[in-house]
This record gives structure tokens, C-alpha cells and sequence, in this order.
């Protein structure tokens, strides 16, 4: 057993009258699993990579994405969802990054703006 | 007012594996002028039930922020969430637990694939934290 402590930050001065929206939640998770990796992303769309396959992760895995690249936008898809091709709903611009618990119940893909690709950081902890 | 918003996240563990993960990043989505924290009672109903955000409403820019703020826990307090308006469960968040989705809103590159963001819960008594930042 190990301890992964996730903690975010979501701060916004003067966006409503509230004047300053700052909330903080730190979760400290039991995990046996996990790390952080780096791959090249150059698949496009109509032919995204298998980034994640759901039959090899438990609901509710923890996934953390971040688009290392300067230039490319790197899009994911949960396979099947699309209804013209291939869809997409988490867009990640260069620096963006995503975490969330994964149902796992369709495979996660990915995919580039462009065939030169961008750097993919990415991680799954359970 | 238009204003700057940072989502920052941070993960460390000492002891998952060999050597320390530590990261930090930070990102700020300039001058945001939609945004805000709101709490809802999610009804147990079916995935397609309810919307929290439409797409048309946002641009690729908006970031979607979900945390589960029920106080029971096990099975019954997961919030279910969906890109596609209810046809495939993507998000499962225990309560505690929290997400943050660049969402491309109406800026899908594949046209058609446009869908509203949909929760639902499996009994009553689940509350969900969220909010759509944009610019």
C-alpha cells in the first residue's frame, strides 16, 4: 500500500462578487499502482491510439493527462462515444493538463493536431 | 469582470514507488468572464437525465471542475458523469472525489459529436460541486 496525495487549486479573483473564489481539496489516496510516463503522441484523428484499455483498469482509476508539447493540441476520446468518427471531449492545448477518475468503461484514445505529434504525460494510479 | 483563473494540481507520494513522484502544474485561463461554484442535489434518474452544461454555451477553452461533496459514502454516493448526454458512463467520482476536464465544448473537431454534460446518481442525498470556467 502506498499514499498519493492529489491536491488542486481552483482560484479566481473578481470573476463574481464573491471577489475571491479560491478553493483547495487534498485527497489523500490508498493506491498499489501507478506512476507517470511520457510518449510521443502522432496518431490523428480517424486513426486515435489506444492509450488506455478499460479491461486492464478498475473503476475509478485515477488518470492524470498533461500535454508536455509548445505547439500541438492533443485531444481524448472514450472510445465509441463518437457518432461520426471519432469525437473527442477533453481538448489539451500545450501545458493543459486533466485528472479524473476513469470509469473505465470504453478504452481512453488520443490523438494530435498535427502528424508531427506532441509529448503525452500521463499517469494512472489505483 | 473578466478574470484570471488558475487550476493548479499537485501529487506527491513517498512510498509508491523506488523514488519520490512529486509534480506541480499550473494553468491559468485568462481573462475568464463565466464561472462560479454551485452545488447540486444529483437525483438518481437515468445518465441522459440531466444536463449541467450545454455545449453551445462554451467554448474549447472552458474548463469543467466536478468534485463529490455528498457526506455518505460507499456504492451509492458515486456521481456518474458523461461527454455524451448519457449514452456512455466516462467519469465515476466516489465522494471526495474531484476532476477537472479541459472540456472542447463546441469545438469538436469531429462535427456532429457535440453533446451536452450529463450526471446522475444512484440514490437521493448525493451533491455535486462543479463549475464551467470560460472566457
Amino acid at each position: 500500500m502506498a499514499t498519493l496525495r492529489a491536491t488542486i487549486n481552483v482560484n479566481a479573483n473578481n470573476l463574481t462578487s464573491q471577489q475571491s473564489l479560491s478553493t483547495q481539496i487534498v485527497s489523500n489516496l490508498t493506491v498499489t499502482e501507478g506512476g507517470v510516463l511520457v510518449d510521443n503522441i502522432t496518431a490523428v484523428v480517424g486513426a486515435p491510439a489506444i492509450l488506455l484499455t478499460a479491461a486492464n483498469f478498475a473503476l475509478g482509476t485515477k488518470v492524470y493527462l498533461k500535454n508536455r508539447g509548445a505547439t500541438h493540441n492533443l485531444y481524448v476520446s472514450f472510445e465509441a462515444s463518437g457518432t461520426s468518427g471519432e469525437g473527442a471531449w477533453i481538448i489539451l492545448k500545450p501545458g493543459v493538463w486533466t485528472m479524473f477518475p476513469w470509469q473505465a468503461a470504453v478504452n481512453l484514445r488520443v490523438y494530435c493536431s498535427n502528424a508531427a505529434g506532441s509529448v503525452l504525460e500521463y499517469g494512472t494510479f489505483a | 469582470m473578466a478574470a484570471n483563473t488558475t487550476f493548479q494540481i499537485a501529487l506527491y507520494s513517498s512510498d509508491l514507488q523506488t523514488d519520490i513522484l512529486d509534480l506541480s502544474v499550473s494553468n491559468t485561463l485568462l481573462s475568464a468572464t463565466q464561472g462560479g461554484l454551485l452545488r447540486i442535489d444529483v437525483v438518481p434518474t437515468a445518465l441522459s437525465g440531466v444536463a449541467i452544461a450545454t455545449v453551445e454555451a462554451f467554448s474549447e477553452d472552458s474548463k469543467v471542475f466536478l468534485y463529490n461533496a455528498s457526506t455518505t459514502t460507499g456504492a451509492a454516493s458515486i456521481i456518474t458523469v458523461s461527454f455524451d448526454q448519457g449514452a456512455t458512463a466516462h467519469l465515476s467520482l466516489k465522494t471526495g472525489e474531484w476532476a477537472l476536464i479541459p472540456w472542447t465544448g463546441i469545438e469538436c473537431p469531429v462535427v456532429g459529436d457535440r453533446f451536452d454534460i450529463h450526471v446522475s446518481a444512484a440514490t437521493v442525498d448525493n451533491v455535486l460541486e462543479y463549475g464551467v470556467f470560460d472566457v
